[in-house]
């Protein structure tokens, strides 16, 4: 399990890097913490000819806030972010899930939402927290919302030519809930549910993290946080099942956390009313 | 690719491919095999290693990423003749049976005791849910490192 | 190899470990494995691109093979070139001065496959696939079974997995022209039966092979049989006079080494109304992969899963078939607990279902058909030596606080906590000399276990055995044997193991027969060397051939499955073991610790699964799910001891205990968390997908 050999760049700007993916585009795959990439390369799953290390690159891991949103630079680790006193207090509640914190001392939100594995934690946030995603290219930069970027398992809306460089959330409320079942500490979710104000997302269930619209607009009409809400999370959640565990068990176990981060976001002081 | 770094306090400078792993550098380049491959994928822990005093898995990380780092492995942990407090702690308390899994754990408890908190016992257990051991059952380990808080 | 000298500890945990791929020779050459892509097809032919690789033809491998009584005997090629029977299987080699050069030839090796035809057999030996079967009938189980009060049927299954030690496999290979020797170092638990093995591969006498096992990062039964990868290493350093080297990786060792369990055993058992278990009638079947391992063969699994059913308890008639059938996935091997671990999870499992049927306790039911006044010849003709099976479970009675814990039971059932209480009790055949394999027709095992003493100038004593030590502390308890023994500091005594030309003949390390025949070879040799009053140049031999000596132990599992997720979580363990005489405690304890974590996995979390087209779905440890420091509790253990006649220090083997009585406890007690839901669970592992699967939907919803 050794990587296939390829060529290696570590540009100092971002400019640098992407001219380098303007001429090398789906030869190229870029390297941010890796520790999703290099063990795909290590099984030759990967076998990019190019890799383009955005290590070097100042400015990209920054973080910040211009008042009413935060600026999250695509190299900020997963551990920085964990740190991070002015995070949102979702994003605080669901970080610590990923992996291990060997992992998220070198893994990168950008790295997360680029590879866009459908049990990860981040896709889910940017869904229910509207972030906005912006890629750069030598092209120039464009901004994508988070449900267009997510296109399907491992699949995202970036060109071949394109980085993800920001994610800009706008500063929520305090109204949120979150919760995960893994089968270990630090697995990927069997299933997920994460509640920001009045917005209700999946993961975990199938190929891609999921807003539950229909359950959105049931809370606003009712308000109910019963049976027939759950039930009609089950109905509208789309899953589909693997060796861990079937489609059947992913809708119907994150139908009920579905039911527990609303009940969490009720409970929080000051919570807004669902309409 | 030039790489220059400080490994286990010594500067070390040097020319590497660019594919080669960290965990393949320090052990096979520089011969440094107290750091273990047990699954080359990042979950079993086994090579983990302290990079710029962060936890991390060498096996997630090419040689030439260390370029101005600072990387400690469980030969530097310690003094010479000596062992580190931890370690001592690990054969007090028989926190190894083949000893394949322990440099991993030993790097991995060294952050989270540089921390300075004083976790309890289920938060460690959480903490070192990131390396795994065949042998011991993992209690051992965990007095250990729970020992060494303070 | 293996000099393990007092302080080795120390080197271990300041990362001085020389494990296998520690060890680099200069001028090394690294090699990479081709293996198969499919599960079944024939090999029309190979385009290997490179001077730098061979195929086994090539290599001049001979083809070996078993015999046992009830098996097929079938040729298995190390390296074949005709057909591939699983995904993984090694065809051809390739080398370079570094495994990514290595496995970039591999890549461009071209095997080009064909399809076989879709009735063709796994091996032409065998049409029906089945390559071992065998049957025992003690006589009276029809009568008991049309005049019982109740016959209970029950079907349940083990699942197929890995041993998985932490340190992968490894060979390295170096062939000195001038005295004709090959040496071989590799990871390994059967040093002898390896030289053995890879002699009959090259076609060479056995004094040209030596055998040398580095430290090793655990083997559990996985290291040991014998690979294809020792003896192609073993041909190849003959080939190119230079030394080669390979170490497996995490992928190869999940696709293709050996796996392990993977049986079923369906029963119908006769009880009476007052719940004696009079009769048993089994069927036990194992998929045993591509081949029959060698050398314990592909009767392993199925034939220990049967004699072991019912173990502890006095029944009076059983019958039983087993069956290994062939499939077109890797090899099933050893895995600590091995057949026992699926015997005594069916029997325990049904000594549950029983208790249900009859409205017993299920504590009271065993102490009811536990087997009394050892020794005891059983209906099975298991010669139990010794054991004091009552006094086991009111020990856990007691220890456990189990009238307590029902109690608290009942009262959190009604606060809708998902709790369940499960014992698992077991006897367990440890070590096991000549005549117990003879009796089954394996000639490949010597059964016989050696240890030699030497007395050097300056009086240092050296133990060298026929075992092979993997982290179980084999140095630590012969110093402390021969500081009781003869007298010594433990201190002075340096262990050698390993190393086939200093260490004498025997069968390595698996069924716990350390603690039975080594260590009564290696007590026997040092009191012969006392004999000689540890005279400076003394160097004696004792060649100990071993009756099995039965271990038992009693334990209970408190298993909570959280309502929503459906996750299974140990929060309670106590273990009562019996292994006869303590030889040294803290490595006992740490045998059971590790034994019962390893159960957790093997109950909870552990299993290979296969896609339809043979592909495998569990290639990584993502897949394959490995117990985690969070999934295993504080093991409170207590002993009792029923001292062997059968050993001269009374021990009895206790490495695989700890997960044997796991398969029991950890299992009922999931069963028993969702049987108040009126779910029902048989196959492992009892992972929340199968939890899910046997509710309809979580509770909790």
């Amino acid at each position: 399990m050794k990587l296939a050999a390829f060529e290696y760049h570590r540009p100092e700007s971002l400019e640098a890097a992407l001219e380098l993916l303007a001429q090398h585009g789906d030869e190229a795959k870029v390297l941010a913490g890796g520790q999703s990439l290099i063990p795909l390369m290590a099984m030759r799953l990967a076998r990019p000819a190019h890799l383009i290390d955005l290590a070097r690159i100042p400015g990209l891991a920054t973080v910040s806030d211009d008042g009413d949103h935060f600026h999250i630079g695509a190299m900020a680790t997963h551990r920085a972010i964990e740190r991070d006193p002015r995070m949102p207090r979702l994003v605080a509640a669901a970080v610590p899930h990923i992996g291990h914190f060997q992992i998220r001392n070198r893994g990168t939100v950008g790295g997360s939402l680029s590879h866009m594995d459908p049990a990860a934690e981040w896709p889910a946030l940017a869904l229910v927290l509207d972030a906005q995603l912006v890629a750069a290219s030598a092209r120039g930069r464009r901004t994508v919302a988070a449900s267009d970027f997510i296109v399907g398992p491992l699949m995202t809306s970036l060109e071949p030519d394109e980085l993800l460089v920001e994610v800009v959330l706008p500063k929520p409320g305090a109204d949120f809930g979150f919760a995960e079942i893994e089968r270990r500490s630090g697995d990927f979710a069997l299933a997920g549910a994460a509640c920001q104000g009045g917005a209700i997302a999946v993961f975990g269930t199938g190929a891609k993290p999921q807003r539950l619209t229909g359950v959105e607009q049931y809370l606003r009409d009712s308000g109910n946080v019963g049976a027939e809400l759950v039930a009609l999370a089950e109905s509208e959640i789309e899953a589909t099942g693997d060796i861990h565990a079937s489609a059947s068990y992913r809708r119907a176990v994150a139908a009920a956390l579905v039911r527990r981060v609303v009940s969490q976001r009720s409970a929080q002081s000051g919570a807004s009313a669902w309409n | 690719m030039e790489l220059t770094t400080t490994l286990n306090g010594r500067p070390w400078s040097g020319d590497v491919p660019a594919r080669l792993t960290l965990a393949d550098f320090l052990r096979d380049r520089l011969r440094l095999t107290g750091t273990h491959l047990g699954c080359e994928q990042g979950v079993c822990g086994a090579c983990t290693i302290l990079l710029d005093g962060a936890a991390v898995r060498a096996c997630l990380m090419l040689a030439v990423q260390i370029d101005g780092a600072n990387v400690i492995t469980v030969e530097g942990m310690g003094e010479p003749g000596r062992m580190s407090r931890l370690q001592a702690a690990f054969v007090r308390r028989r926190a190894f049976q083949c000893g394949f899994c322990t440099p991993g754990f030993l790097a991995s408890a060294d952050e989270i005791l540089r921390s300075g908190q004083r976790h309890s016992r289920e938060e460690l257990i959480q903490l070192l849910s990131g390396n795994v051991c065949r042998c011991t059952g993992y209690e051992p380990i965990v007095d250990a490192v729970f020992e060494c808080q303070s | 190899m293996s000099k393990l000298r007092p302080g080795n500890a120390e080197r271990l945990v300041r990362g001085h470990g020389e494990y296998i791929a520690d060890l680099a020779p200069s001028d090394c050459l690294e090699v990479c494995f081709v293996r198969s892509t499919l599960a079944s097809a024939a090999i029309r032919g190979m385009v290997l691109n490179t001077d730098q690789a061979m195929t086994g033809r090539e290599l001049g491998l001979q083809p070996l093979s078993l015999e046992a009584h009830g098996l097929v005997t079938i040729p298995w090629h190390p390296l074949p070139g005709d057909r591939v029977r699983y995904v993984g299987e090694p065809v051809a080699l390739t080398w370079d001065a570094d495994r990514y050069a290595a496995e970039d030839l591999a890549d461009a090796v071209e095997v080009v496959y064909a399809p076989l035809p879709e009735e063709a057999p796994i091996h032409d030996g065998a049409p029906d696939g089945v390559i071992f079967a065998s049957s025992f009938d003690s006589g009276g189980v029809d009568e008991a079974m049309s005049s019982a009060h109740r016959v209970i049927e029950g079907s349940f299954r083990t699942a197929r997995q890995s041993a998985l030690p932490l340190e992968c496999r490894g060979v390295v290979a170096e062939h000195d022209a001038a005295s004709g020797v090959t040496t071989l170092w590799t990871s390994t638990q059967i040093p002898h039966l390896v030289r053995r093995g890879v002699a009959r591969a090259l076609g060479c006498p056995e004094s040209e092979i030596r055998v040398l096992v580095p430290d090793v990062g655990g083997g559990f039964g996985l290291k040991a049989q014998l690979f294809p990868e020792e003896m192609a290493l073993a041909a190849l350093a003959r080939r190119l006079g230079r030394p080669v080297r390979w170490i497996e990786d995490r992928r190869e060792n999940l696709i293709a080494s050996n796996h392990a369990h993977g049986t079923g055993v369906s029963m119908r058992v006769a009880v009476d109304a007052a719940g004696h278990v009079i009769a048993i009638d089994a069927d036990v079947h194992t998929d045993v992969g591509a081949y029959s391992v060698w050398p314990f063969s592909a009767s392993l699994e199925p034939a220990t899963a049967a004699i072991t059913l019912f173990g502890p308890y006095a029944f009076k008639a059983i019958r039983f078939r087993t069956r290994g059938v062939a499939s077109n996935r890797c090899p099933v091997g050893a895995y600590r607990g091995v057949g026992i671990s699926a015997g005594v999870f069916a029997t325990e499992r049904m000594m549950d279902v029983i208790a249900g049927e009859l409205g017993l306790d299920p504590l009271d039911l065993r102490r009811l058909n536990a087997v009394r006044d050892l020794p005891r010849t059983t209906a099975s003709r298991r010669q139990l030596d010794s054991g004091d099976y009552i006094g086991l479970l009111d020990r856990l009675r007691v220890e456990s606080g189990y009238e307590e814990l029902r109690h608290q039971q009942a009262q959190r059932r009604v606060e809708g906590v998902l709790v369940g209480i499960g014992i698992g009790f077991f006897n367990e055949h440890t070590g096991g000399g000549s005549a117990d394999y003879l009796r089954r027709g394996v000639t490949t095992i010597p059964g016989k276990d050696a240890a030699r003493v030497v007395v050097t100038a300056d009086r240092r004593i050296e133990i060298y055995t026929s075992a092979a030590d993997a982290g179980q502390g084999h140095a630590e308890t012969y110093r402390a044997l021969a500081a009781r023994e003869i007298g010594v500091r433990p201190e002075q005594v340096d262990v050698i193991e390993g190393d086939t030309s200093l260490c004498p003949d025997g069968t390595g390390t698996f069924a716990s027969r350390g603690a039975v025949g080594v260590v009564e070879s290696v007590v026997q040799a040092l009191r012969k060397a006392a004999e000689r009053d540890l005279a400076p140049g003394t160097d004696v031999v004792h060649v100990h051939d071993p009756s099995q000596a039965f271990s038992c132990g009693a334990h209970l599992a408190v298993v909570e499955v959280d309502p929503v997720g459906l996750i299974p979580r140990v929060v309670r363990y106590v273990a009562i073991e019996d292994c006869g005489t303590i030889l040294q405690s803290e490595v006992v304890d740490e045998q059971v610790r590790g034994g019962v974590a390893t159960g957790v996995g093997d109950v909870l979390l552990e299993e290979h699964r296969y896609a339809d087209d043979g592909q495998i779905l569990t290639a990584s440890l993502l897949d394959y799910l490995l117990p985690l420091a969070g999934d295993v509790p504080r093991i409170e253990i207590h002993h009792m001891s029923s001292p062997s006649p059968t050993t001269v220090l009374g021990s009895k083997g206790v490495g695989e205990a700890g997960t044997i009585g796991a398969f029991g406890a950890i299992a009922n007690a999931v069963a028993d968390a969702i049987r108040p839901l009126g779910a029902e669970l048989s196959d492992l592992p009892y992972s929340p997908n199968r939890i899910f699967a046997a509710l309809g939907r979580p509770p909790a919803a």
